[in-house]
């Protein structure tokens, strides 16, 4: 078997490091959502909203009292924080599963059950981030049609990208199913004798 | 299924597993795998130099025994 160029293997080790200090910031972001309850506990979402430095406003939209007023912010509120809280989860899925996988190609370890497993996980993890882009992309809906502008910061799903996860999980998916049929072909490869 | 009685020719031979692996170069693990049945095909080639080292013919260390699950499941 050809062995891996050092320069692969270094880049590899490299960015192993790096997704897992991101794990470890990952975890300090299931604080994020807290302080979206927080917002809703507090009343008056809209203006949180409107005051936050994220928030980009459409400039030819005249905001109302009556939009401001009628803002549904706890439907607003829950559906960022389960969104989001759903989001960090997934990625430390994933983010955990890619370290496991990387590990494994750094040790030349390319077709084991671990690998098929890591990648399961990979397509797993994808599934939760698409349903946590559903949940961010309807509250930011929100932010758009009734306080006319919208997320330019942390958490700005649209449905756009809901759509691009959805083609990513596809992606990965197959991925998963040609690998596994990879690592029977090699099984039986294995056992010919 | 089809199992492999090559254990039942080589008692007949009076020839050793590494004699065998030897005679026809092929790693005594490989042998192994099919002796115990756990090989999934073998090579025409593989077939072959057995049948020519212990002097027999393929079906004399190939046997078809019908799967009892398989006759269940139809």
């Amino acid at each position: 078997m050809l062995a891996m160029p050092k320069w692969v293997k270094f880049f590899t080790n490299l960015m192993i490091v790096i997704v897992q200090i991101s794990i470890l910031f990952a975890y300090v972001g299931f604080l994020w959502p807290l302080g979206y309850l927080y917002e809703g506990y507090h009343g008056d979402v809209a203006q949180a909203v409107l005051d936050s430095d994220d928030f980009l406003r459409y400039s030819a939209h005249h905001l109302t009292a009556g939009a401001m007023a009628s803002f549904p912010g706890w439907p607003y509120v829950l559906l960022m924080a389960v969104g989001s809280a759903i989001w960090i989860g997934a990625s430390i899925m994933f983010a955990k599963a890619m370290v496991k996988l990387l590990n494994n190609v750094v040790e030349e370890d390319y077709f084991s059950q671990n690998n098929i497993a890591a990648v399961k996980r990979l397509v797993v993890a994808q599934c939760y981030v698409v349903i946590g882009d559903f949940f961010l992309a309807g509250g930011n809906q929100l932010t758009s049609s009734w306080l006319r502008g919208y997320n330019n910061g942390a958490f700005s799903q649209t449905w756009t990208d809901t759509i691009d996860a959805i083609g990513l999980l596809i992606v990965l998916k197959v991925i998963s199913v040609i690998y596994e049929r990879a690592m029977t072909m090699k099984a039986e490869n294995d056992l010919t004798v | 299924m089809v199992k492999l009685t090559l254990n039942v020719v080589m008692a007949e031979r009076n020839i050793s597993s590494q004699e065998l692996a030897a005679a026809i170069d092929i790693t005594p693990a490989n042998l192994s795998i099919l002796k115990t049945g756990k090989a999934k095909a073998i090579r025409f080639s593989t077939l072959e130099k057995i049948c020519r080292v212990l002097e027999c013919q393929p079906g004399d260390i190939l046997k078809y025994v019908a799967d009892p699950t398989e006759s269940e499941d139809e």
